[in-house]
């Protein structure tokens, strides 16, 4: 079995919070007084950054004074965006010590402490009571995580009845060779891609029925085409995803965009509401 | 120093392990101890800059229910 540790060791580098102030120096920002908007580029680690995470989150019926988990909440960039858009308290956890400190650190910039929390903790061990949330969301996290029976089963727990869950992952469409590195795993040892029908079972099984479901494999290709093709023009930008995706960011995107278009992964969002 | 954590947060925070009890401040040994200390298997976890560190494995040695052993994760 994968230890979190592993899982930590391919997203750590060490140096990821100086990196992205000096990035943000370079564009004349005060890092004492950031606007969390301008941190998208960067602390929005999936296949089409804040457009993706909108859209997701438009399907969980937010409203203000909801208390809402997300599970592997990387740089904190959903994080932030929850507690500004929809005014919801907001607990992050990741596995990775790096990316807790560095969303800490952000959002204490961006004065939203009070309503955003982050914790290191493992998805599949959460540290919290039955029912303390009302909304649970989660992007691209699945595919490092082997056993989503017990993903699901904590998630559930700590889940209201009639909360809701909002994913979105790389889940497996069709029959193919994926080439490694890819943004979520240096080899096929710690990635763990499932179909769309597997996530259904499991989150059956869990208690947590699946209410509506969406390919977003045309979307994804669309998006990162699109970065593709703004880098090739403009070069690489100074705040950018580039300074989180180490090493070899090119490599680990064309490999991602190619398995997307074989139709070998889509990125796939589910909504499902805990019974 | 001790713990200083939002009322509201250690309302639902809670220990990862299966009993999913209540966290207190401190550890056994030093109740103003940068730690939270779990009511039930009572594995003590260290806070890092304010950053609860609430993993199994990274439980304080000595603490939990392996601490005879010598043994703090699960």
């Amino acid at each position: 079995m994968v230890s979190d540790q592993t899982i930590a060791d391919h997203y750590s580098q060490g140096e990821l919070g100086r990196k992205i102030l000096n990035a943000l120096m370079t564009l004349g920002v005060d890092p004492e007084h950031l606007d969390p908007d301008q941190l998208a580029t960067v602390d929005e680690f999936h296949i089409g950054g804040r457009q993706a995470t909108v859209e997701l989150l438009d399907q969980l019926d937010l409203h203000p004074a909801l208390r809402v988990l997300d599970v592997g909440s990387g740089l904190g960039g959903t994080a932030r965006y929850l507690a500004r858009r929809h005014g919801v308290e907001v607990t992050g956890v990741d596995v990775t010590a790096e990316y807790v400190e560095v969303a800490t650190s952000l959002t204490r910039r961006s004065g939203l402490s009070k309503l955003v929390q982050f914790r290191q903790a493992s998805a599949t061990t959460l540290p919290f009571s039955d029912g303390s949330f009302d909304r649970v969301c989660m992007l691209h996290v699945g595919m490092n995580i082997s056993d989503k029976a017990a993903l699901f089963a904590e998630i559930r727990r700590v889940l209201v009845v009639g909360g809701r869950f909002g994913i979105y992952d790389l889940m497996r469409v069709g029959p193919g060779e994926i080439s490694y590195p890819v943004p979520w795993a240096g080899s096929s040892a710690t990635s763990f891609l499932m179909e769309p029908h597997r996530y259904r079972e499991l989150l059956t099984q869990a208690g947590l029925p699946v209410q509506t479901e969406r390919d977003r494999r045309g979307f994804g290709i669309g998006a990162l085409h699109e970065v593709r093709a703004r880098v090739a023009r403009d070069g690489l930008p100074a705040l950018g995803l580039h300074l989180v995706m180490v090493p070899e960011p090119a490599l680990k995107i064309a490999n991602m965009l190619d398995s997307l278009e074989r139709a070998v992964l889509a990125p796939t969002e589910m909504i499902a509401i805990a019974q | 120093m001790a713990v200083d954590l939002d009322a509201a947060l250690m309302e639902i925070l809670a220990c990862p392990c299966p009993a999913h009890a209540q966290l207190r401040s401190g550890t056994a040994a030093d109740p103003d101890a940068d730690a939270l200390t779990c009511t039930a298997c009572g594995r003590s976890f260290p806070v890092t800059d304010g950053i609860p560190v609430l993993l199994l494995h990274e439980a304080l040695p000595g603490t939990g229910p392996d601490a005879d052993s010598g043994g703090g994760g699960g």
